[in-house]
């Protein structure tokens, strides 16, 4: 009697789709993947951010087939790869060699190459939960206040509003520089940082918006009317006929929110109030080298490339994803 | 006295200074001083291009302003400094032979007379002594200046508690303006005379402190400036004044027409003029030292890229020095938290000294220690290492695991070590003795504070430090006078145990060190005596001793008669006596 959702969704693709009279039944996903298989750029976005997520996931195996650990320090005793007077390493583009690929770092004599690869899984772990966090509470509220308008959009949408003027940067600034006046928790922390990106712009408001945006106009879309007509129940018509349809925008969002958490979280710790040491981070080491930088660049150099090569790699796959997802995008 | 920007380093140069020094060339003047023509350290411990030479402007920089110029207000090693240029007390620091920094004779004609007791002490003053101002400095105002310390409503920040806990007076007198004037400082026409409620042997000491400088008697620094805004406009009576002072940027001393060279011994100011300019960004002002626009850096040290690049480069070498200074760097291992000794002795041989030295910037840094007495205080002792800490002082992991099966906890145990993120060292240093523990299973986390509460309720809370379980911390200490009692005091003494603010970081409660500090007051005291509390205080395994420091300056090589400071901040240059060439 009643339709699937996913007979819905043909049916929509169907409505708006260019090519579809030779398709027949593929759904708008299986189109996106088909554009976006073509946008060479995307691709090799999306490879990178691959590569990234398998090389934070497997750090610590990498690091034992690598053979150095960025806990060990070369800066006392007979490990000592450091000039006493300078704590710069000894040998040329700061201390590279056989088995330290990338160099070690001043003063602690730490490999650097073992800190980045760490970095990449703190620098994930943090920008995804925090966009994980986004979606959780944007998505709920943006459809609550779009499907049932009214007060509850009303309220929803100012709280929103209220979110998007507040200074984040300043306040998780403070917020996390009295936190560590109170806890040394390391937990704490992380849960601090995420709930800072997660929570306030760009986080949960922008995507909120941008879902309630959607919900408003999806609802008094036909096969929502028709649902309602028969006899659907709120939740079911949001879960079943709204929700499938949300799927595109929020994952073009969620690639385009993972690249600014990262930014996001590299930032705090350049500012000395993200992940403390001994966890590695790249906004530290960034910090760090600041100071270096007339002496050897090349700790500039790296942990940057890092960040620049990830954020541009989630970009390019969340500009091809919005393109490839956009049916009035012209392709 | 906690930081280093803080503390002021008292020093009379220890015996291996003179070591260092030898290699460089001296040639002898007319005043027998040791002086030097220059090269790596060479005004550590001689006057580099000895010089009478008249005029110029000596351009000084400094990362921040200073906590006061009011005499009485300011605890900062580095404005202790500048208080030279501007402010006699009774008593100064005067270089002897080029080489150390004693105390001699300033306003009064001697370093004091005392009774048998060490209770009454008395100093008879100069004449034809002035103020910028034209006014005759009596002893009226000498003692106006040290009745200012009680005054702690609105004189506060300095080292006033010296005073106030010295000096014999009724419970509630409140300094000068609400209690007038106080009877236990007795003045006649040219002599003042103190009477204290307990023996004081380091008295001069006191005397030769920036706080004890005179102030104009009730008129202090004119209408507007009195009490708490005279650091606004304080009046002179050293051999430069303040022309202009504009807070968190500027301070431009000029000489003092009214000092007369003829009633001072100490200082012999030979630039014209003295700019100190305040720039935050530290490494600014060493790229700009670098290139010759400032002549030195007034406050701190200078920063990991300069120096590097001084040890790289032969002409820069040339025009520094890293003068040893009296500070300790330590770690305070509490037992509050840390019940057991052998537990604690785990971490003692655990720790990699030489690793945590050079997370604060290597050999130009420090020396690694084996006890707490730094060298320039009586009882240093070299030799002395209760706990050694291995081959290359990275630490003696055999002993460590023997200490841990002792303890009960031969696997290792965990706990906190607090540290404050205002400097990046203590960073690194927290890092390297997190590694240095897990190589025989202590676990620590890290309790980091951004350093502005960390001295005063952070771990220098006694009762925070035990709710929060900080089982280490980073510490350090310089003496405010170079004397046994001017280090252990605060850091030692069971009575100087506070609820906030606590320099006594483990709340040390040991008999033999009261009763050494104590014993002192009446000046009988010796090196024996020290080294006995040293020993007393390493016994009870509270207080780990990592290095003895010093500190990296760069001088630009236009500067004459110039050598660093070791009685006062740190090694600083001791400013009030260079000049300029050009």
């Amino acid at each position: 009697m009643s339709l699937t959702g996913g007979e819905l969704e043909a049916a929509t693709a169907i409505d708006v789709g260019g090519d579809v009279a030779a398709i027949e039944g593929r759904s708008l996903l299986a189109i996106a993947w088909r554009r976006l298989k073509a946008d060479k750029l995307a691709m090799a976005g999306g490879v990178v951010v691959i590569l990234l997520v398998l090389i934070a996931a497997f750090a610590n195996v990498l690091q034992r087939i690598y053979g150095q650990s960025y806990l060990d320090q070369h800066n006392a005793g007979s490990s000592q790869l450091l000039d006493p007077l300078t704590s710069m390493p000894k040998g040329a583009f700061g201390g590279v060699s056989s088995t330290h690929w990338l160099g070690i770092t001043p003063v602690l004599g730490q490999d650097v190459l073992s800190l980045l690869l760490f970095g990449a899984r703190t620098s994930l772990l943090i920008a995804v939960s925090a966009t994980i966090l986004a979606l959780v509470l944007g998505v709920t509220l943006g459809l609550a206040a779009g499907y049932y308008g009214g007060w509850i959009d009303m309220i929803i949408s100012r709280a929103m509003d209220v979110l998007l003027s507040f200074p984040v940067l300043l306040m998780s600034i403070s917020l996390l520089t009295v936190l560590s006046i109170y806890s040394s928790s390391d937990k704490l922390r992380y849960l601090v940082i995420i709930f800072v990106l997660g929570f306030f712009p760009p986080g949960f408001p922008y995507i909120g918006r941008i879902v309630r945006g959607q919900v408003l106009s999806l609802r008094e879309k036909e096969f929502v009317e028709a649902s309602r007509s028969l006899g659907a129940s709120n939740l079911w018509i949001m879960r079943k006929e709204i929700a499938p349809n949300l799927v595109g925008p929020i994952l073009v969002y969620t690639t385009l929110t993972i690249p600014t958490n990262i930014l996001g979280e590299a930032g705090l710790s350049f500012l000395g109030v993200g992940v403390q040491p001994p966890t590695p981070s790249w906004g530290q080491m960034l910090s760090d080298a600041g100071k270096y930088f007339q002496i050897d660049p090349t700790y500039l150099v790296l942990p940057g490339l890092a960040i620049f090569i990830s954020v541009l790699a989630f970009n390019l796959l969340g500009d091809g994803l919005r393109d490839a997802l956009d049916p009035k995008s012209g392709r | 006295m906690k930081t280093k920007k803080k503390a002021l380093a008292a020093i009379a140069v220890a015996a291996s200074v003179t070591l260092v020094l030898s290699a460089c060339g001296g040639s002898s003047s007319d005043d027998n001083s040791k002086t030097s023509a220059g090269g790596y350290n060479a005004a550590a411990s001689a006057v580099v291009n000895p010089s009478t030479k008249t005029g110029g402007t000596l351009k000084l920089a400094a990362t921040s302003d200073c906590d006061s110029w009011d005499p009485q207000r300011t605890y900062y090693g580095w404005c202790w400094n500048m208080q030279r240029l501007f402010t006699r007390s009774l008593v100064g620091y005067s270089k002897v032979n080029g080489t150390k920094f004693e105390l001699a004779p300033d306003l009064a004609t001697s370093l004091g007379t005392h009774s048998a007791d060490f209770k009454t002490w008395t100093y008879k003053l100069k004449t034809g002594l002035k103020f910028s101002n034209g006014a005759p400095i009596t002893p009226k105002d000498v003692k106006y200046g040290i009745e200012r310390l009680f005054a702690t409503d609105v004189i506060n920040g300095g080292p006033g508690s010296y005073f106030t806990s010295t000096i014999d007076h009724p419970k509630d007198y409140a300094g000068p303006y609400k209690s007038g004037d106080l009877d236990s400082i007795a003045t006649t026409a040219d002599s003042i005379t103190f009477h204290l409620s307990s023996a004081y042997s380091d008295w001069p000491y006191l005397m030769a402190m920036a706080a004890s400088a005179p102030v104009p008697y009730k008129t202090e620094g004119g209408k507007g400036f009195v009490g708490a805004t005279y650091t606004k406009h304080p009046v002179s009576s050293g051999p430069y004044m303040i022309k202009s002072y504009t807070p968190n940027k500027s301070v431009i001393f000029t000489k003092n027409p009214n000092w007369d060279a003829s009633t001072d011994t100490i200082h012999k100011p030979l630039a014209d003029e003295v700019d100190l300019e305040i720039n935050t960004n530290s490494a600014d002002i060493d790229s700009k030292l670098e290139a010759g626009t400032y002549d030195a850096k007034a406050d701190v040290p200078v920063e990991a890229a300069l120096q590097a690049k001084i040890f790289t480069n032969p002409k820069l070498k040339a025009n520094a020095d890293d003068p040893v200074t009296a500070f300790t760097r330590f770690f305070t291992v509490y037992q509050s938290v840390i019940t057991n000794k052998d537990c604690r002795l785990a971490i003692f041989y655990a720790t990699n000294k030489a690793a945590i030295t050079q997370a604060y910037g290597g050999a130009a840094a420090g020396t690694v220690a084996g006890s707490m007495t730094p060298p320039g205080i009586l009882g240093n002792d070299l030799s002395s290492d209760m706990y050694p800490s291995g081959k290359d002082n990275t630490g003696d992991l055999t002993k460590a695991k023997a200490a841990l099966v002792k303890c009960g906890k031969p696997n290792g145990f965990s706990t906190k070590m607090a540290y404050s993120t205002a400097s990046d060292a203590s960073k690194k240093a927290f890092q390297a003795e997190q590694a240095a523990l897990a190589r025989v299973g202590i676990k620590i986390t890290g309790a980091p504070n951004d350093g502005s509460t960390y001295y005063s309720t952070f771990v220098g809370s006694p009762s925070n430090v035990k709710n929060q379980g900080f089982g280490i911390s980073i510490y350090g200490w310089g003496a405010d006078f170079p004397t046994g009692y001017g280090f252990w005091q605060s850091i030692a003494n069971s009575n100087s145990i506070v609820p906030t603010g606590n320099s006594n970081q483990p709340s040390l409660k040991d008999a033999t060190v009261d009763g050494v500090l104590n014993a002192s007051l009446t000046g009988k005291s010796t090196a024996a005596d020290w080294q006995k509390l040293d020993k007393a205080v390493m016994e009870n395994a509270v207080y780990l001793p990592i290095y003895f420091g010093r500190n990296l300056y760069y001088r630009n090589p236009r500067l004459t008669n110039i050598t660093a400071d070791n009685a006062l901040a740190f090694g600083i240059y001791d400013f009030v006596n260079v000049g300029v060439t050009k």
